[in-house]
C-alpha cells in the first residue's frame, strides 16, 4: 500500500518468474517425455512405416523422419520445434499434431467448462448450507455426498450411469457428441451448445445438453464432494470468529454477516482448491470421454496411447502441463481479490 | 506454486466434517486392527476365502446372474466374479499399498534431510519437489506406463514417481518446525549428534501425521491404480485387477449389469473404509 511505482515493479517480476517457472517446468516435462519416449521397446520407426513395410522401407521412414541421428542432437531439433508451435506430425492419423488438437479441444473445453460451472456454483451453494445449518436430514445427505462421492471410482460412476440411465431407461444417448449434421446446424465452434446457441436453434440446443448430460454428471459427482466439505469447514471456522459476533452485536443482517462477511474470507480455500481441481480436470477428462466416446482431447490422448504414438503423447503431455501450470497462476492471481491481506509484493 | 502451498486433498475430505466418525476411544483402533487383518487376509491368503478358482474357464457357465452358485455370478468366460475380486486383492489393493509404502519413505526421507540441511540444498530439492507436483498426475502417468510397456509393473512405477513428492513437501514442513523445539535445542546442548537427533528426536514426532496420511492414500492411490487400469494401463490379462475387470465388462453392461457393478462396489467400498479411517485416525491423533 505503498506509491504505485513499487507495486508495478513487483507486478513485472512476479510476471517474469512465473513465466520462467512456467518455462523450467514444461522442460522437466519435454526432457522426460522425451527420454522415455526413446528408451522405450517399440520402434517408432516400424509403426510409423506400417505393419507390411519390409526392412528397407522401415528404414527410409527412420531417415525421413530423422530417427537415425543421435539423441542429443534429436533433442535439440524437438525443442526447437516446440518453440515455433510445432509438435510433429501423429504416426496414426499423419497429419501435424497440433491440428489433431486443436480440432479435439472445443469438445474438451466445453465438457470441461459445463462441469466446472455446475460443481462449483453447486457445491459453494450446498456447502454454505450445510455449514449454516449444521443439522438436519439435509446435513447427513450431504455428509454422504461428501464422503461417498470422493471416494467413488469416477469410471464406474460413469459405467452405472450408462447402464442404468442410458442403457434400460434409454433417456440419454449411450455415447459419442453432437451430431451437426443431424441437428441440422453448422460447425463453428465445434463444442455443440455453442454452434446451437449460433444458429439460433433450441432443438439443437437440447440435443447438445442431452448429449452432455452424462458426462457432465459423472464429473460433477466426483468433483462436488471436495467442493462441498471444503466449503463447509472453511465457512463454519468463519462463523465461529469473533468478528462474526462483533458484526451480528453491531445489528448487521444477517444476510450481510454470513454472505458478505464470513462467506468473503471462507471463499480463500475454496477457490485455490477449485483452481486445482480446474487443473486436474484438464487430465481427469481422459477416463470419461474414454467411456462416452466423448470425441475431445482425452479420447485423442487415449487412441494416441493405444498406438504408442509417441510425437503425440509427446506433445499432449507437454501441452497439459503448460495448461495444468497456467491454470494455478492464474488462480494466484484470483488471491488478492479475495483477500486483501495477501499483497502483490509478497 | 500455489499447488505446492494446499491442503492436500485428504485433507480437505477429512474437514468433510466427521464430527461423529470415529470419535476417538478404542473404536478407531479395533478398526485400523480389522483393516489390516481383512487386508492381510486377502493378500496372504486369497485362495482360502475364494469359494473357487479365478482362472478356471466354463463356457457353458459364461454370465450366470449372482446366485448360490455364483454370488457375484459369471464373466464373458464363465469365470465366478466373487473369486476373481478376491484374488484381484494381490494385485489393486497390494500394489496400492506399495506404491503409497514407497512414496512415504522416500518422502520422508527425502522432505528430512532437505529441512536438516536447509540452505541452499533445501532450496534445490524442494524445488525439484515443486516440479513433480506441477504436472498433471494422470496423463503423466498415462505418458510413462505406456512407454515402459504395458503391465502392473510399469504402471506402479510410474505411479511411485509421482506420489513421493507431496510427502516429502508434508515432512520437510514437519520437521522444518520440530526442529524448533526446545527438546531439539535440549538434545543439541547434551551433544547428541546430527543423526540421532534426526533419528530419535524427529521423525517419530512425525509418525502420527505419516500415518494419517498413509490411510488416506491408500484410498487415493487404489483409485488411481484402478483408473489407469480401466484405460488398459496396468495389469493384463488374464489377473484380476479390479479396474481391469470393469473396463472388460464394459462391452457386456447391457447385458450382465453384474460383471462391473461388483468389481466396482469392491473397490468403492474399499477406498472408502481407508479414507474413513485416515479420517477417525485424524481425530485421535489431534485429540
Amino acid at each position: 500500500m505503498r506509491s504505485a511505482k513499487p507495486a508495478r515493479f513487483s507486478k513485472l517480476a512476479r510476471f517474469s518468474k512465473g513465466a520462467a517457472w512456467l518455462a523450467v517446468v514444461v522442460l522437466v516435462a519435454v526432457t522426460i517425455t522425451f527420454a522415455l519416449s526413446r528408451i522405450v521397446p517399440a520402434d517408432p520407426a516400424r509403426l510409423a512405416a506400417g505393419l507390411e513395410a519390409g526392412p528397407e522401407q522401415v528404414e527410409r521412414v527412420r531417415q525421413d523422419l530423422g530417427l537415425d541421428d543421435p539423441i542429443p542432437v534429436q533433442y535439440v531439433r524437438y525443442i526447437g520445434g516446440l518453440l515455433t508451435g510445432d509438435f510433429g506430425d501423429s504416426l496414426r492419423t499423419r497429419g501435424p499434431i497440433l491440428d489433431d488438437v486443436v480440432e479435439s479441444l472445443p469438445a474438451s473445453l466445453e465438457l470441461i467448462a459445463v462441469s466446472f460451472s455446475i460443481f462449483a456454483v453447486l457445491g459453494i451453494v450446498l456447502g454454505v448450507v450445510w455449514a449454516y445449518w449444521p443439522r438436519g436430514v439435509h446435513a447427513v445427505l450431504l455428509r454422504v455426498v461428501a464422503v461417498a462421492g470422493a471416494a467413488v471410482p469416477v469410471f464406474w460412476v460413469g459405467l452405472l450411469l450408462q447402464i442404468l440411465l442410458a442403457g434400460r431407461l434409454g433417456w440419454f444417448p449411450v455415447a459419442g457428441n453432437l451430431n451437426h449434421e443431424a441437428a441440422g446446424i453448422a460447425e463453428v465452434t465445434g463444442a455443440g451448445l455453442l454452434d446451437a446457441l449460433i444458429a439460433r436453434s433450441p432443438s439443437a440446443m437440447w440435443e447438445a445438453a442431452r448429449v452432455l448430460f452424462l458426462p457432465v454428471m459423472t464429473i460433477v459427482i466426483h468433483n462436488i464432494a471436495l467442493t462441498i466439505a471444503l466449503m463447509r469447514s472453511s465457512l463454519a471456522d468463519q462463523l465461529d470468529q469473533e468478528y462474526v459476533r462483533a458484526a451480528r452485536a453491531r445489528g448487521l443482517s444477517e444476510w450481510r454477516v454470513v454472505m458478505v462477511d464470513a462467506l468473503r474470507n471462507a471463499l480463500n480455500p475454496v477457490v485455490t482448491m477449485l483452481g486445482l481441481q480446474l487443473g486436474w480436470l484438464l487430465g481427469g477428462v481422459v477416463i470419461v470421454e474414454v467411456i462416452f466416446s466423448w470425441p475431445g482431447i482425452g479420447l485423442y490422448a487415449f487412441s494416441s496411447f493405444q498406438a504408442f504414438d509417441y510425437n503425440a503423447i509427446m506433445a499432449i503431455t507437454v501441452l497439459s502441463t503448460a495448461g495444468f501450470v497456467l491454470v494455478n497462476a492464474l488462480v494466484g492471481l484470483i488471491y488478492p481479490r479475495l483477500d486483501p491481506r495477501i499483497q502483490e509484493g509478497g | 506454486m500455489s499447488a505446492a502451498d494446499l491442503p492436500a486433498v485428504p485433507d480437505a475430505l477429512a474437514a468433510a466434517g466427521s464430527r461423529r466418525a470415529g470419535g476417538g476411544g478404542r473404536g478407531v483402533l479395533w478398526w485400523a486392527a480389522a483393516t489390516a487383518l481383512g487386508v492381510l487376509a486377502l493378500v496372504a491368503f486369497p485362495g482360502l476365502l475364494a469359494p473357487g478358482d479365478p482362472y478356471s474357464l466354463e463356457v457353458s457357465n459364461r454370465f450366470a446372474s449372482p446366485g448360490s452358485a455364483n454370488l457375484f455370478g459369471t464373466d464373458d468366460a464363465g469365470r465366478d466374479i466373487l473369486s476373481r475380486v478376491i484374488h484381484g486383492a494381490r494385485y489393486s489393493l497390494w500394489s496400492s499399498i506399495l506404491i503409497v509404502t514407497f512414496a512415504a519413505v522416500v518422502g520422508t526421507v527425502y522432505g528430512a534431510l532437505a529441512a536438516w540441511y536447509g540452505g541452499i540444498l533445501d532450496r534445490l530439492l524442494m524445488r525439484t519437489v515443486d516440479v513433480f507436483l506441477a504436472f498433471p498426475y494422470l496423463v503423466f502417468a498415462m505418458a510413462v506406463a505406456a512407454s515402459l510397456g504395458r503391465g502392473l509393473t510399469s504402471t506402479m512405477v510410474a505411479l511411485c514417481l509421482l506420489w513421493w513428492p507431496s510427502y516429502a513437501r508434508m515432512v520437510r514442513g514437519q520437521v522444518k518446525s520440530i526442529l524448533n523445539d526446545y527438546h531439539i535445542r535440549a538434545a543439541v546442548t547434551l551433544g547428541a549428534s546430527r543423526g540421532q537427533i534426526l533419528r530419535w528426536h524427529v521423525i517419530p514426532h512425525t509418525y502420527n501425521q505419516l500415518l494419517v496420511r498413509f490411510t488416506l492414500d491408500i484410498g487415493n492411490a487404489l483409485v488411481a491404480l484402478t483408473g489407469l487400469a480401466f484405460l488398459g494401463l496396468g495389469a493384463t490379462p488374464p489377473l484380476p485387477e479390479w479396474g481391469r475387470m470393469v473396463a472388460d465388462s464394459k462391452q457386456f453392461a447391457l447385458t450382465a449389469w453384474w460383471y462391473g457393478v461388483f468389481p466396482g462396489v469392491v473397490i468403492f467400498l474399499t477406498v472408502l473404509n481407508f479414507v474413513l479411517l485416515g479420517e477417525a485416525l485424524r481425530k485421535r491423533v489431534e485429540l
